[in-house]
C-alpha cells in the first residue's frame, strides 16, 4: 500500500500540473487569422440600411414580431460585444399575452432604446449629457452625467440604466460605430431569426405612428410623448387588450432616500417661511417675536435638504452643471431654484436677525420694509422652487405622480410644515394659542385625504396604473402606509397637547416631520415604472 | 494647468474621459469586427458548446492561451454563428465563487464537509467502497452517470466502474431525458439511430414538432426552421400556447398524455385518406398490415373524446400531412416523459414510415436529444448498453469489447445495468449502499424528489464528482470530488443530429479541481486497477480506442482521424469510416436510411403500437389540476447548478418559483396574478408564486422545472420500456396562501 500511495502522489502532481497547461492554440489550427472583415456580414447584410440617414431621416430599430420567439442571444450578445458590467445589457425581452375571440395570443417582445425623436432623457437631463447625432442615435456622454438618474425616470420605457459601481447611468447607442463601418449593432448580428434590423425612417413617419395617442405595442406608453422610432411590425396583428406577463406586478419602485429627504425637507422649510410671513400680516407683534427662531429651523430643514440631494448623485463632481439643462430640464430648473432660495433664506434671517440690530444696519437701511420685501420674495422664491420639484415628477408621465397628487403632497407638506413650525415655536416661546392647534388639525386632515386619493383607487375594479400604485400602498407596502398615517395623527395630536405642554408640540412637529419623510417614501415607492413589457416577475 | 483644466473637468460639454473610454470598441481581427477593446484577443479558437445537444460551435477569444470572451462560430455548420444566451454566457459559471477547489470530506452527516488532499480522497473512495462491496457484494456499489461530461470520460467512467470495480449497476441522468427515445429507435430501426441532419428543418415543407418547445429549448433549432425557403407549414402538437405554438402555423392543444390516442387517431385517418406510401411499406417495413387493423378503431370521436382535438381539426392536420411532399416529425420530451412514452414515439415512427417520410431530405422521424452530450451517452456510457452500442447479452460483442480493451471476458457483466429508478429503490430496498454520482444533480432533478432525498440520507457512503460542491446533492455526499468544466478539459461531444464535435480546453480549473478524466485514473490507481486502464493515458488516447469499439456498428467513427481532423471540419456526423469524412466536406450533411436500409438483421423498419394505458395518477377530487413541468425559459438549464451563476442569464428568467394558472381556473380558486399559491400534490406541497396566463389550458398548472422544489411534487411512474420518468403528469392542488 506504501508504494501506491507514493505513486498517487506522482501521479496527482502529474494530473495538476496538466490540469493547468492550456494549449489549444498550439495544438489546434486557426481560423480566421488572415480573415478580412466581419465574418458574420453575410448573415447580417439584409438587416442593414443601404444608405446613411439625410435630412429628416434617421436610424431606427426594426422588430419583426413574427420572427421574436423569447430566446434572448439579443441580451446576451449586446452585454458581450459590448464589454457590458456584470448584468448589464441595452437590450430586454419581454412578452405580451392575451386572448381574443378564444383565441390565445402570446408574444415575446425585444427592444432597447428607441432613439425617440423628441427623447425626453435628453430633455430631462439637467447637464446636456445627452446627445442626438445627425443620424438619430441618441447618445448618452458618460463622463458628462452626474449620475442624477433623472434621465430613468424620464424615459417611458426605461432604458437607461444606473450602474452604481460608475456612478452614472449608460444606455443603447446603436453600437453606432459598428454601423458607421457597415457592421451590424451587437443585437442584430446575434439574433438567429433575423428579427431585429437597422432601418433609415423619416421622423415624419415617426410622428404620424405616434399620433392619436398610439403605442408602438400593447403594454407601452404612448408614442406622442417621446416619439419613439422603433417600429414593430407583424402579420398577425396583436390586439390592444394584450397585457405583459409582469403587468400586475406589485414590487414596490426604488426609495431614493436622498431625494425623500431633500424633497420633504425643503419643502417643509418653505412652508415655514409661507407661516412666517401670514403671521406677520396677522399679528406682527408675534411675528417679531417668532419670525427669527423659525428661520432658523427653516435653514437648518433646508439645508439638510439640500445637503441630502447631493447624496443622491452618483457623480457629484460634475453638478456644477446643472444650469446647462434650463432650457428644457424640470430638474434643471429645480436645481438652480432651490440654490436661488437658500441664500435668498439667509439674507432674510439676516434682516430679520438680532444681528441686524446689533450691527446698528437700522439707522442706515430701511431694515423694516427690506424686512417685508424679501419675506415676500422669499416666499414667492419657495413656492416657485417648489413648483419645480412638482415639476420634476409631473414631467415624467406617471400615473402616481401626475400634477394632482404630487402638487398636493408637495404643496401639503409646505402647508403642514408652516402650521407645525409656528405651533410648536409658538409653545415653546409662550405664545401659544388654541387657532395654532386648529390649523394644525385643518392642514394635517386635508394632506391625509389628498394622499388617500393616491391609495383609493387599490379598491377599484379594473385595472390601471392608479390602482396598481393604491395596492402597492395598500398592499405591499401596507405597514409603511400605516406608518405613515399613524405618524401624522400622533403628530397633530401632539401639537394639540402644546395647549398643555409646549414639549408635546415640538414632540408633535418633529413626528410630522417624520411622518412627512414616511409619505415620501410611499411617494416613489409606490410609482409604477413606465416601462417596455416585461417578463414573468421574480 | 490650463490645458489639464479643459481636458478634464472643467469643459462644459465632456465628449471623452475615462468613462466614456471603458466601452470604445475596435477592431477585433480573426473575422470579429468590433469587439470591447478591453477583450481584444490575440488568437481564436472554436469549441462545441457545453449545455444543449444542439452542439453549437463557439468561437472562444484568447489571451495567451485563455479564454477571455467568446462568440457563435460563424462557420460552424450546426449553428452558423448563432447560439443562445446560454452559449453566449457558457464562459461566466466557471469563473463562480463556489466552484469546489478542493476535495471534501463530510466525517458527520449534516455537518460541514472538510478539504481533504487528493490522496486521501481518492483511499476514503476506494476504502469505503471496497468495504462496502466485500460485506454486501458487488452490487451494492452503483454509479449514475451523465450526458454533460465528453465521450472519453463517460466511457472510462463506464470501463472503470463495470469492468475495474465490479460495479455492476449504473445509469446516466440520460435516463430522464432521452431513454424513450433509445428504445423506441432500438426497437423500430434496429440501432439508436436518430436518423436526420439540422439541414433537414430547412428542406422539409411540413414541420411536426410533438411536446417540444424548440423556441425555447432549442432556439438554435428553431434558427434552421426560420431559414427553411419552402414557406412550410409549422405543426405543433403540444397542451401549452408556447412560443413555439405562436410561430407556429397549426397548433393542435391536445389534452395531457392522450397523445397515442390521437396519434393512432391520425394514423387511421392518413389511411382513409390513402396518403401512405404502399411500396416503401411494403419493401422496407414489418407489421403494418397489423398496425393499420389496430388503429381502425381510433375514430375522430374517440380522438375528440381524448384529445379535445375535434374531426375537423384532425382532418386538417391528415391533409397538411398528406398534401406534404417532404414532412418531418420532431418530438422532445412532451413526448420522452411519459408512462408510455416509447410506444407515442413509435406512433410518431410510424407516421414517418407509412407516409414514406424518412431517408429522404427534408423528412424523418426525428428524436431531438437533451443534453450536450446524451448521444454519447447513449453509444459510449456502458450502462444499457455495452460500449460503442453493444450488447451486454450477447457474447460477440463482449468478447470484441474484451478484445479492444485487454481485459479478460469475464469481467464483462452479461445484462445491463439496473435502471435509474431501479437503482434508487434499491437504496431504499438496502441493496444498494454506496453511490457514485457524477455531474448529475438528482436531489433537484430526480422525480418526487422527496423519495431520491431519502434514498441518499440511506446511503452508507455517498460520492459526488462535480464542478461545484453545493448543489443540492453535493450537499448530501459523503465525499465531494472537485471536477474540471468544460472548457477546462478535452474531448468530443456528440449532438442530436449525431455530429461529433470537440471540446477544447481554454480555461484554468480552480484550485485542485481536475477533469473527471484524470479524477477516473487516480481512482483506478487508488483501487488497485490502474493496470487495466493504462492504455487510458489521455482522452486523445481514449478516442481512439472509442474508434476502435464503433467499428463495424451503425455509429462507425472509425473515418475520423483525430481531434484536429473533426476541428477542421466542423464536426462529423456519424457513421464516418474510411475517407467518408473528407468526401462529406462540401456540405458535411449525413442523413441516415438514404439507402432505405434498417438495422434489424432483415433491414426492415417495424411499425411498433400497443392499446393506451390509463396514466397511474390522473386530476380528481382531491387533486383536480394536472400538473406539466418543462423548460421555464432558453436562459435555464436544467438544475441551475451553472446558468445561475451568470449575472445576465439571471436577469432573463424568474428567480423564484412560479406555477401557471389559466385566468378562469385562478378565479375558482380565488387566485390574483401575483398571489403566493400553495400547489400540493399526494408527495408534498410547496409554495410558489401564482401567475395567470391563458397559454396553460384549464384544468392544467405549469411550473418550470428549474426550480428546486418542483419536483417534489411530482409523481413518480415510468415508461415500462424506457424507464423513463413521467415528468408531465401529476395530479395537483392550489391554495391561497396566507401572505
Amino acid at each position: 500500500m506504501a508504494s501506491l500511495v507514493t505513486q498517487e502522489y506522482s501521479l496527482i502532481d502529474e494530473l495538476l500540473k496538466e490540469q493547468n497547461e492550456l494549449s489549444a492554440v498550439e495544438r489546434f489550427s486557426q481560423h480566421y487569422t488572415d480573415y478580412q472583415g466581419p465574418a458574420q456580414q453575410p448573415h447580417y447584410r439584409d438587416l442593414l440600411p443601404i444608405k446613411k440617414p439625410s435630412t429628416g431621416e434617421q436610424y431606427s430599430f426594426e422588430v419583426d414580431l413574427d420572427s421574436c420567439t423569447g430566446c434572448k442571444a439579443c441580451v446576451t450578445a449586446c452585454h458581450s460585444l459590448n464589454g457590458l458590467h456584470d448584468s448589464e445589457a441595452w437590450r430586454d425581452v419581454g412578452v405580451i399575452r392575451g386572448a381574443e375571440d378564444g383565441q390565445v395570443r402570446q408574444q415575446t417582445v425585444t427592444s432597447a432604446c428607441h432613439h425617440c425623436a423628441d427623447p425626453a432623457c435628453l430633455s430631462g437631463c439637467p447637464v446636456e449629457a445627452y446627445e442626438k447625432l445627425d443620424n438619430g442615435v441618441v447618445k448618452h456622454l458618460d463622463d458628462q452625467c452626474i449620475g442624477c438618474q433623472y434621465c430613468s425616470l424620464k424615459c417611458p420605457y426605461d432604458v437607461p440604466k444606473y450602474d452604481k459601481s460608475l456612478g452614472i447611468v449608460r444606455k443603447c447607442d446603436m453600437c453606432h460605430e459598428r454601423l458607421e463601418e457597415g457592421e451590424a449593432p451587437a443585437c442584430v448580428q446575434a439574433c438567429p431569426n433575423g428579427a431585429i434590423s437597422i432601418r433609415v425612417v423619416k421622423v415624419d413617419k415617426i410622428k404620424e405612428r405616434a399620433q392619436a395617442s398610439q403605442s408602438m405595442i400593447a403594454g407601452a406608453y404612448r408614442s406622442d410623448y417621446t416619439l419613439p422610432s422603433t417600429n414593430f411590425k407583424s402579420k398577425r396583428p396583436l390586439p390592444a387588450t394584450m397585457e405583459a406577463a409582469d403587468a400586475h406586478c406589485l414590487e414596490p419602485s426604488h426609495q431614493h432616500t436622498p431625494l425623500v429627504w431633500m424633497l420633504t425637507l425643503t419643502q417643509l422649510a418653505v412652508g415655514v417661511t409661507l407661516a412666517n410671513t401670514v403671521l406677520a400680516l396677522i399679528s406682527p407683534e408675534l411675528s417679531q417675536l417668532l419670525e427669527f427662531p423659525m428661520l432658523i429651523v427653516a435653514i437648518i430643514l433646508g439645508k439638510i435638504g439640500l445637503v441630502a440631494s447631493v447624496f443622491h448623485l452618483g457623480s457629484p463632481l460634475g453638478a456644477w452643471r446643472v444650469f446647462l439643462g434650463l432650457k428644457t430640464s424640470w430638474l434643471s430648473r429645480e436645481v438652480v431654484g432651490f440654490g436661488a432660495w437658500m441664500p435668498l433664506l439667509i439674507l432674510h434671517t439676516l434682516i430679520v436677525s438680532p444681528l441686524a440690530e446689533m450691527f446698528g444696519l437700522e439707522g442706515v437701511l430701511p431694515l423694516a420694509q427690506i424686512a417685508v420685501a424679501s419675506r415676500w420674495i422669499l416666499l414667492g422664491v419657495g413656492l416657485a422652487a417648489v413648483f419645480t420639484s412638482v415639476m420634476v415628477y409631473v414631467d415624467t408621465h406617471r400615473e402616481f405622480w401626475r400634477m394632482s397628487l404630487t402638487g398636493s403632497k408637495f404643496y401639503g407638506s409646505v402647508l403642514l410644515g408652516g402650521a407645525a413650525s409656528l405651533a410648536s415655536v409658538a409653545a415653546m416661546s409662550g405664545h401659544w394659542s388654541d387657532s395654532m392647534a386648529l390649523i394644525v388639525l385643518f392642514a394635517g386632515t386635508l394632506k391625509l385625504s389628498l394622499e388617500w386619493k393616491g391609495v383609493r383607487p387599490a379598491f377599484d375594479q379594473d385595472w390601471s396604473l392608479a390602482k396598481q400604485s393604491g395596492l402597492i400602498q395598500w398592499h405591499t407596502l401596507g405597514s409603511v402606509l400605516s406608518t405613515r398615517i399613524g405618524l401624522l395623527v400622533l403628530g397633530v395630536l401632539g401639537i394639540t397637547l402644546g395647549m398643555v405642554a409646549p414639549l408635546c408640540a415640538v414632540l408633535g412637529a418633529l413626528i410630522i416631520v417624520v411622518g412627512e419623510l414616511w409619505e415620501r417614501r410611499l411617494f416613489f415607492q409606490s410609482v409604477v415604472t413606465l416601462k417596455m413589457p416585461g417578463s414573468i416577475p421574480s | 494647468m490650463k490645458q489639464l483644466l479643459i481636458s478634464t473637468n472643467f469643459q462644459l460639454r465632456q465628449l471623452d474621459g475615462p468613462k466614456t473610454r471603458r466601452l470604445v470598441r475596435r477592431p477585433g481581427q480573426f473575422g470579429l469586427g468590433q469587439i470591447p477593446s478591453e477583450k481584444a484577443p490575440d488568437a481564436t479558437t472554436t469549441s462545441v458548446c457545453g449545455f444543449c445537444s444542439t452542439g453549437c460551435g463557439l468561437n472562444v477569444h484568447l489571451k495567451e492561451g485563455e479564454a477571455i470572451n467568446l462568440t457563435p462560430a460563424t462557420h460552424y455548420p450546426v449553428n452558423l454563428g448563432m447560439a443562445c444566451p446560454k452559449g453566449w454566457e457558457a464562459l461566466t459559471p466557471l469563473d463562480a465563487d463556489d466552484r469546489a477547489t478542493s476535495p471534501m470530506y463530510r466525517p458527520q452527516r449534516g455537518q460541514s464537509a472538510e478539504a481533504i488532499p487528493w490522496n486521501e480522497a481518492a483511499g476514503h473512495f476506494s476504502e469505503r467502497f471496497q468495504a462496502i462491496q466485500k460485506e454486501h457484494g458487488d452490487d451494492s456499489v452503483a454509479f449514475i452517470s451523465t450526458g454533460q461530461i465528453v465521450t472519453e470520460e463517460m466511457a472510462f467512467l463506464g470501463a472503470l466502474a463495470k469492468f475495474g470495480m465490479g460495479i455492476k449497476h449504473g445509469d446516466g441522468n440520460t435516463r430522464q431525458c432521452m431513454a424513450t427515445a433509445v428504445v423506441a429507435y432500438k426497437q423500430s430501426f434496429g440501432f439508436d439511430s436518430p436518423p436526420y441532419t439540422y439541414q433537414d428543418f430547412e428542406e422539409s415543407d411540413v414541420i411536426v414538432l410533438v411536446g417540444s418547445n424548440l423556441c425555447i429549448a432549442h432556439p438554435i433549432m428553431w434558427q434552421r426552421v426560420e431559414r427553411n425557403p419552402h414557406n412550410p407549414e409549422i405543426i405543433v402538437v403540444d397542451p401549452r400556447r408556447t412560443e413555439t405554438a405562436v410561430a407556429a402555423t397549426q397548433h393542435y392543444p391536445i389534452r395531457p398524455k392522450s397523445d397515442l390516442i390521437f396519434f393512432y387517431g391520425l394514423a387511421k385517418r392518413l389511411i382513409e385518406l390513402g396518403a401512405i406510401d404502399q411500396s416503401f411499406i411494403d419493401q422496407h417495413t414489418n407489421e403494418f398490415d397489423d398496425f393499420a387493423n389496430h388503429v381502425a378503431s381510433y375514430d375522430a370521436a374517440r380522438v375528440e373524446a381524448q384529445s379535445g382535438i375535434t374531426e375537423a381539426e384532425l382532418n386538417k392536420l391528415a391533409q397538411t400531412i398528406a398534401d406534404g411532399q417532404r414532412v418531418s416529425f420532431w418530438w422532445t420530451m412532451g413526448v420522452n416523459q411519459g408512462h408510455e412514452a416509447t410506444r407515442t414515439a413509435q406512433s410518431i415512427i410510424n407516421l414517418a414510415l407509412m407516409t414514406g417520410n424518412i431517408g429522404r431530405p427534408g423528412t424523418g422521424a426525428n428524436s431531438i436529444t437533451g443534453q450536450c452530450n446524451a448521444m454519447g451517452s447513449r453509444l459510449f456510457s456502458n450502462t444499457t448498453g455495452l460500449l460503442g452500442g453493444h450488447d451486454f447479452a450477447n457474447q460477440e460483442h463482449r468478447e470484441k469489447v474484451a478484445n479492444i480493451l485487454g481485459i479478460e471476458e469475464e469481467r464483462i457483466p452479461q445484462e445491463p445495468s439496473m435502471a435509474y429508478d431501479q437503482i434508487i429503490e434499491n437504496i431504499h430496498a438496502g441493496k444498494i449502499r454506496g453511490l457514485w454520482v457524477i455531474a448529475t444533480n438528482g436531489a433537484h432533478s430526480w422525480i418526487h424528489q422527496d423519495r431520491y432525498r431519502e434514498a441518499m440520507e440511506k446511503l452508507d457512503f455517498l460520492v459526488v464528482q462535480d464542478m461545484y460542491g453545493n448543489t443540492e446533492t453535493a450537499e448530501m455526499a459523503d465525499l465531494i470530488l472537485p471536477a474540471a468544466a468544460w472548457g477546462e478539459k478535452e474531448g468530443i461531444f456528440i449532438n442530436s443530429e449525431r455530429r461529433l464535435g470537440v471540446v477544447k480546453k481554454v480555461h484554468k480549473a480552480p484550485g485542485q479541481a481536475l477533469s473527471d478524466f484524470n479524477i477516473f485514473r487516480l481512482l483506478a490507481q487508488a483501487w488497485g486497477c490502474g493496470e487495466m486502464f493504462a492504455k487510458w493515458q489521455s482522452p486523445a488516447a481514449a478516442f481512439e480506442i472509442l474508434k476502435e469499439l464503433s467499428a463495424g456498428q451503425p455509429c462507425d467513427i472509425t473515418g475520423i482521424e483525430s481531434y484536429q481532423h473533426l476541428d477542421e471540419l466542423g464536426g462529423v456526423q456519424w457513421p464516418c469510416t474510411g475517407t467518408q469524412a473528407s468526401a462529406r466536406k462540401e456540405e458535411n450533411q449525413c442523413r441516415l436510411f438514404e439507402d432505405r436500409q434498417f438495422y434489424h438483421p432483415d433491414k426492415r423498419a417495424k411499425f411498433l403500437f400497443a392499446d393506451p394505458l390509463a396514466p397511474s395518477e390522473w386530476a380528481d377530487e382531491d387533486y383536480p389540476l394536472i400538473l406539466l413541468t418543462g423548460r421555464g425559459t432558453s436562459a435555464q438549464w436544467h438544475t441551475q447548478s451553472r446558468t445561475s451563476k451568470s449575472e445576465v442569464l439571471k436577469k432573463l428568467y424568474p428567480q423564484k418559483a412560479y406555477v401557471e394558472v389559466h385566468p378562469e381556473d385562478a378565479e375558482h380558486w380565488q387566485l390574483k396574478d401575483g398571489d403566493k399559491v400553495i400547489v400540493s400534490s399526494r408527495r408534498a406541497e410547496i409554495t410558489v408564486v401564482a401567475h395567470l396566463t391563458p397559454i396553460v389550458q384549464r384544468g392544467q398548472v405549469f411550473m418550470s422545472m428549474h426550480y428546486p422544489e418542483v419536483n417534489r411534487l411530482t409523481h413518480a411512474s415510468f415508461d415500462p420500456y424506457s424507464r423513463q420518468p413521467s415528468y408531465k403528469c401529476s395530479a395537483v392542488s392550489l391554495r391561497k396562501a396566507l401572505s
